[in-house]
């Protein structure tokens, strides 16, 4: 029997996020037993996922007594405990660390697998992805906003498994019957009256709507259709849900009365949950319930905003949204251009699912809307057709025909960025990249043929690092091309560098292959300008001389 | 026989060398004799009485009255008067040690007063640096009698005395250290230095070294007016310290003059229970930036002794005056080759930055000079010959280079208020201790604290231009007075004013402000002792047997491994559930 461990040490929202992972694997492998590593203190969420043996670390205890240099032995015998059990039966067959840290990678370094994905520890014990899905999550964080995918596909992508896929997560009885106890409780009647659920704080501030504009939209929402606002969250919550939930007649505040399993099936009475982007969008959205998501400072929906069908999303129409990672803002306008009348449209569209004409709101807000596309991948569709998503669409194609096919031979690309400059970019790129895999293979035909001096290297090694800082200067210069060039970079860094042949090989396979969709789409006919491309000269690639 | 020659013949007896130390020195700068009532004279240094005019005798019992046992040591021979009232309320005591920091001003009372019996009943210890004295005591300063007086006249060397002593009783082994100094700038050497003593002392040191920043920094000076963007230059690197801090995880950190830290910084690290020292080497008139950064340390080291009160006054919560030094090892006496004579080699030198009043100073002077350093752009042309390789920054060890080859170093404080001399300069710039420790011949302007750092017969001091052409002109043609100022400035440096001292002295005052390692530091075998498998257990037990040993010194062993272990790949793992940990707590 196979077996397989995922280590996913993250939050409850992530766990939920597996659960495709957890069924693809199912499909795909119906015999294999599946195992997850996990903090702890997400073991209510874990013992409602499917999964055969869930091994909780107890990483609270582990941060206590690494707090204390006195305790660290404490610490040691948690881990190697941990470890060691991992190891009792031997290795896995396949271990995927899907948590991007340095400690979880260095964690799964403790268990013993036959093959690995997601991040790991190299030789050199650095912190690297060991597979291209793993490597182009890395690279999409110098630009996030250029990035197509959902993390569940990606991390589907990874283990070479399809969609379309649902989030999945068990509700009992005992659940819904509490849920009912609860509402009966608090003066609601479970059978006939609207819920609308609230999720009105989050894990930071910065990604929290305002409290008054959640206030007015449970009044708009009571005022029109006679809703019941649940408001939801765990008990440090508890004030800011009170507050709401005393400006907004009926509504409930349930802050810290729920657990996941009450929470799970209040979700499922609801009839829309309106909601930064919390661990609660992803529970609506393993239950069945569409999701509403106030998209505002750091989020970026596209990466993990409500995994499935019929989800709706507001963000505010600004060329930082969403902020770039580890940026602190200081005038976060995107939430004041976000109003409760948009919400309340968005919500009662996504209430009743409805298809037909897309609301539109105008040039400061932007809505979308989630679907699956042709190959079962989550997409989040804008309702009003946007240039803006138009290279979104380029870098879909790009990253389909770099991922989806192998690195040697990468599928095809049909779609080149519409705008000339863009354009221009690209094909300097992908011309960069040819003259460097043209070079590598002169580096290694050469020494092949006669050992090469020292002086010789040196002249090649010099002549490939100013293309590769032609590339890099590229990045710096057009943040789309940003993780495009770092992608190739990781990957390049996680060859094995025993044999500068290999290297080479594998370097420049890579970089042709990275070229090749572009070089060979640029000679289709352009939709625009029927194949008047601006190509200068001096770009024109070399011919390749072929693997 | 004279007064003098009494005594020097009862020291003789059974301290020659001390006799003959005392017999060679000179008066002090500032002692006056006075008379008294009983027909014998008390003495006054620099505007203090060692005794009571009227009455020396009769203060002199009164104030060994109170004491209850013989001390181990008195501080102050002063004019004899208390160490006589002590030999007589414990005729039955021990020998009693008597130090003396100044030789010369034994000679004075020597040539005043037949105390001969009184020398052949105590041992005198004279001009006895505080490192040398702290190392062979046996009784703590509480034991100490310190002839009152002495608590003013030699503050510097009860100060002294008094850290090295809390430094050599302190509580535990190594404290870990980080070391911070400026992006660039004079007060950037000193805190290499520091770093390179700390280390010497065994401490665990780190250096936050910002020349990195360096190229940035000076472009943004240059082409900005705008203050405000290099506030936020320093914003910067203030954050970056505190990264800094929390992943070496320091028990102190040690700022530099100049080091580019805020004050929100410096509360975020002080609430992380971190004790935090400033050693500000640079003008507190000039400079006024302390009065934002010392209320927030724990210890604010400066250069002034004046500048103690306001900045006390500032809310401090303690501030001591420590002077700067040379480094041991580096500052030295080098044998130059032929080629290096000729280069660096001059009957004049001057080593420094182009200030106002050595410009002036230099271009009256009228002697030939060679001026090393930078900053002299736009000098009168006069001094554009002297001026060596058109101005470029001169390196720390090519200045060394310069001091061992020039007869004569000329040292001038600087100063952008006056033609020349400033004649109330206080602090001592690092140069005098530089040159002093390199044993090379300086003459140097007189400041006011120098006093109380070598005694007269160790510099050649200068306080005006017609002064400093005098010397010139004397010490060029006398060659042996010059080697004999250069040989007892350096032994007095090597003795006193070594960074290897200060640095024993700053954690001296730390530690009496409480700062304690913050790990028990146990060994490597207490902690394999605690281990529960015998394979930890034995793990542990590669390490060396003696010193703390934390996780920290473990993942340092195992990074150096090529195959790690299963034992290895767990502590690696747990340093970096460690470092998550605190870059979480940064970052929340």
């Amino acid at each position: 029997m196979q077996r397989i461990l995922l280590v996913n040490l993250m939050r409850m929202g992530d766990i939920l996020q597996s659960t495709p992972v957890v069924a693809g694997l199912r499909r795909a492998y119906p015999e294999a037993e599946i195992h997850l590593a996990f903090n702890e203190a997400f073991a209510e969420t874990v013992c409602r996922i499917d999964v055969d043996k869930a091994h909780p670390l107890p990483m609270a205890r582990l941060r206590d007594a690494l707090a204390s240099p006195e305790r660290f032995l404490d610490a040691f015998g948690e881990l190697e405990r941990f470890g060691r059990r991992l190891n009792e039966k031997g290795p896995y067959d396949l271990l995927f660390n899907q948590t991007p840290s340095p400690a979880a990678a260095a964690l799964s370094d403790l268990v013993e697998a036959r093959a690995r994905r997601g991040m790991r520890l190299d030789e050199a014990r650095s912190f690297v992805p060991a597979d291209p899905y793993s490597a182009y999550l890395v690279a999409m964080m110098s630009n996030r906003r250029a990035n197509p995918f959902h993390l569940v596909d990606i991390w589907l992508g990874t283990l070479g498994l399809r969609g379309p896929a649902s989030l999945r997560m068990k509700v009992t009885d005992q659940d819904m019957e509490r849920a009912v106890d609860l509402l009966r409780a608090s003066g609601a009647d479970p059978e006939r009256e609207l819920f609308v659920g609230f999720q009105v704080s989050a894990s930071q501030k910065e990604k929290c709507w305002s409290e008054e504009g959640f206030a007015r939209l449970g009044r708009q929402l009571e005022r029109n259709l006679g809703a019941r606002i649940l408001l939801f969250g765990v008990s440090e919550e508890r004030d800011l849900s009170r507050r709401i939930a005393s400006a907004v007649p009926g509504a409930l505040s349930l802050a810290g009365r729920t657990g996941l399993g009450e929470l799970a099936a209040l979700l499922r009475r609801a009839a829309v949950l309106v909601t930064n982007d919390t661990g609660t969008q992803h529970v609506a959205a393993a239950v069945g319930t569409p999701v509403v998501v106030v998209s505002v400072g750091p989020v970026f929906f596209r990466e993990t905003g409500p995994y499935g069908e019929g989800h709706r999303v507001l963000q505010a129409r600004l060329p930082c949204a969403p902020c770039s990672f580890h940026v602190s803002c200081s005038n976060p306008v995107c939430k004041d251009r976000i109003r409760p009348d948009h919400v309340y449209t968005l919500a009662v569209w996504a209430m009743r699912r409805a298809q037909g004409p897309q609301p539109d709101f105008g040039p400061e807000v932007r809505s979308y809307r989630s679907g699956f596309d042709e190959r079962g991948r989550l997409q989040y569709e804008p309702d009003v057709p946007d240039p803006d998503d138009e290279i979104l669409r380029f870098h879909k194609e790009l990253w389909t025909a770099l991922l989806e096919g192998s690195e040697t031979q990468p599928g095809p690309l049909d779609l080149l960025p519409a705008d000339p400059k863009t354009r221009r970019r690209w094909d300097r790129a992908a011309s960069v990249l040819e003259r460097a895999s043209h070079l590598m293979d002169r580096m290694r035909t050469e020494s092949v043929r006669r050992p090469l001096n020292a002086q010789e290297w040196k002249r090649l090694g010099d002549e490939l690092r100013q293309e590769e800082e032609e590339l890099r200067g590229l990045a710096r210069e057009a943040e789309e091309l940003s993780p495009f060039v770092h992608y190739l970079l990781i990957r390049r860094e996680c060859f094995p560098t025993a044999s500068p042949w290999a290297f080479l090989r594998m370097t420049s396979d890579l970089y042709r292959a990275a070229a090749a969709p572009i070089l060979s789409a640029r000679t289709r006919p352009s939709p625009e300008k029927g194949g008047d491309f601006p190509w200068s000269d001096r770009n024109c690639a070399t011919p390749s001389p072929g693997p | 026989m004279t007064t003098l020659e009494k005594n020097l013949s009862a020291l003789r007896e059974r301290q020659p060398e001390t006799a003959a130390r005392v017999e060679r020195s000179c008066t002090p700068d500032g002692l006056e004799r006075i008379e008294t009532p009983q027909g014998f004279p008390v003495h006054r240094l620099r505007g203090r009485l060692l005794h009571s005019q009227r009455d020396p005798e009769r203060e002199a019992r009164k104030q060994i009255a109170r004491l209850d046992r013989p001390p181990g040591l008195v501080v102050g021979f002063g004019d004899g008067f208390h160490i006589e009232a002590l030999l007589e309320r414990f005729p039955g005591a021990e020998e009693i040690t008597v130090v003396e920091p100044e030789a010369g001003l034994l000679r004075a009372v020597f040539e005043t007063r037949d105390l001969s019996r009184l020398l052949s009943r105590i041992r005198l210890a004279v001009g006895r640096a505080p490192a040398a004295l702290v190392r062979d005591l046996t009784s703590a300063p509480a034991y100490w009698y310190v002839h009152p007086p002495v608590e003013q006249i030699q503050r510097r060397y009860l100060e002294a005395a008094r850290a090295l002593w809390s430094y050599r009783s302190r509580p535990q082994g190594p404290v870990r250290i980080l070391v911070v100094g400026p992006v660039y700038g004079g007060s950037y050497p000193v805190a290499c230095y520091a770093k390179e003593a700390l280390s010497r002392l065994g401490h665990e040191v780190a250096f936050a070294d910002l020349s990195a920043f360096q190229g940035g920094y000076r472009e943004l000076e240059a082409w900005s007016r705008d203050r405000n963007l290099l506030v936020v230059f320093e914003e910067l690197l203030s954050r970056f310290l505190e990264k800094r801090a929390e992943a070496f995880g320091p028990d102190l950190v040690l700022f530099l003059a100049q080091a580019p830290i805020r004050e929100e910084s410096l509360k975020r690290l002080r609430e992380k229970d971190i004790r935090l020292a400033y050693w500000f080497v640079e003008d507190y008139r000039r400079m006024t930036y302390w009065e934002r950064i010392a209320p927030l340390t724990d210890v604010f080291f400066t250069i002034q002794r004046e500048a103690e009160g306001p900045m006390r006054a500032a809310g401090t919560r303690c501030v001591r005056y420590l002077p700067l030094a040379a480094l041991e090892g580096f500052h030295e006496p080098l044998p130059l080759t032929e080629e290096e004579q000729r280069r660096y080699g001059a009957d004049l030198s001057f080593v420094g930055a182009g200030y106002p009043n050595r410009r002036n100073f230099f271009a009256r002077l009228s002697r030939d000079l060679r001026i090393w350093g930078n900053e002299w752009e736009g000098a009168a042309p006069v001094l554009a010959e002297m001026i060596q390789d058109q101005g470029r920054r001169v390196s720390a060890e090519e200045s060394v280079r310069i001091f061992n080859a020039s007869r004569i170093n000329l040292n001038l404080h600087s100063s952008i208020c006056h033609d020349g001399v400033d004649p109330h300069g206080d602090f001592v710039n690092p140069r005098t201790f530089e040159i002093a420790g390199c044993r090379a011949f300086q003459l140097v302007d007189r400041r006011s604290l120098l006093g109380e750092l070598f005694e007269p017969d160790e510099l050649a001091l200068f306080q005006d231009l017609e002064d400093a052409r005098d010397k010139i002109d004397h010490f060029l043609s006398h060659e042996e007075e010059r080697l004999a100022y250069a040989r007892r400035g350096f032994e007095r440096v090597r003795q006193e004013h070594t960074y290897d001292l200060r640095m024993q002295e700053m954690l001296g005052v730390l530690y009496e402000q409480g700062l304690r390692s913050r790990s028990k530091g146990k060994s490597a075998r207490d902690w394999a002792q605690e281990a529960r498998s015998p394979e930890l257990r034995q793990y542990l037990e590669q390490f060396p047997a003696q010193g703390p040993v934390e996780l920290e010194d473990i993942v340092g062993e195992i990074r150096k491994k090529n195959n790690p272990g299963w034992e290895d790949r767990v502590f690696l793992a747990l340093m970096a559930f460690k470092e998550e940990s605190t870059c979480r707590g940064s970052c929340s």
